[in-house]
């Protein structure tokens, strides 16, 4: 008989406490550290967001795109359901180049930590699902 | 967060207009977009005001992968897949 070690952690959506794994309980944190930083960085966000308009594809979007990606694979990481595809949510995520990020980010030093915190959510989520293949 | 008791009915007709996109359920997405762009808002509020974002008058620019992102001069967006919400939120501009 294994004995799992289950962690008590507030949601980062749902508002409150939920027993997970260990792993799980990282992911949610991480959730939240996420979250956290996404509202830090708002005067830099709009001004990104300003900047970009005009252009067809902009910095910003990739960036929100990269926070859906990732933080939509975060969602498989809780519960019993299992992704259908975990290789591919792999792929997608690592699609993105974290360092190409930050490079075109100079100029915005407050969304720095945040893509850093979305890079340290893939990596933990990452982790999670290769457990699944 | 405790909200306010919503009819099952208006909940389910609020969620229709949610896509789960990358999320595991469109619930996920609705309480992950709240939390990023809901400010003080109840979650309900944050729904209804994201199904009745009016397309009319907002600036239109097309995203990766199908998406939508629509705007208005008040920074209020929307995106939108397929006819479905996958984020709303309100950005004033500097």
């Amino acid at each position: 008989m294994t004995i799992q070690t289950r962690v008590r952690v507030r949601h980062p959506t749902r508002g409150r406490i939920v027993e997970v794994s260990p792993e799980q309980a990282a992911i949610l944190r991480q959730v939240r550290r996420v979250i956290a930083s996404y509202k830090s960085s708002e005067p830099e966000r709009r001004r990104l967001l300003k900047q970009g308009w005009k252009q067809k594809t902009s910095l910003w979007d990739e960036l929100e795109m990269f926070d859906l990606e990732v933080a939509g694979a975060a969602s498989w990481c809780e519960g019993s359901r299992k992704h259908p595809d975990p290789r591919k949510v792999i792929r997608n995520m690592n699609a993105f180049d974290v360092d190409g990020f930050k490079r075109r980010l100079r100029n915005y030093p407050a969304l720095t930590p945040y893509v850093q915190e979305l890079a340290n959510l893939r990596q933990l989520v990452t982790q999670y699902l290769e457990q699944q293949i | 967060m405790i909200l306010p008791p919503l009819p099952l009915a208006d909940a389910v007709n609020l969620l229709r207009h949610w896509d789960a996109s990358t999320f595991r359920t469109p619930a996920a997405s609705v309480r992950y977009h709240h939390q990023r762009h809901g400010r003080d808002v109840s979650l309900w509020t944050y729904m209804a005001r994201a199904a009745g974002f009016n397309l009319r008058r907002a600036r239109r620019k097309p995203l990766p992968e199908g998406a939508t992102r629509y705007e208005k001069r008040n920074g209020e967006f929307c995106i939108k897949r397929k006819g479905k919400i996958v984020s709303y939120g309100v950005n004033s501009w500097p």
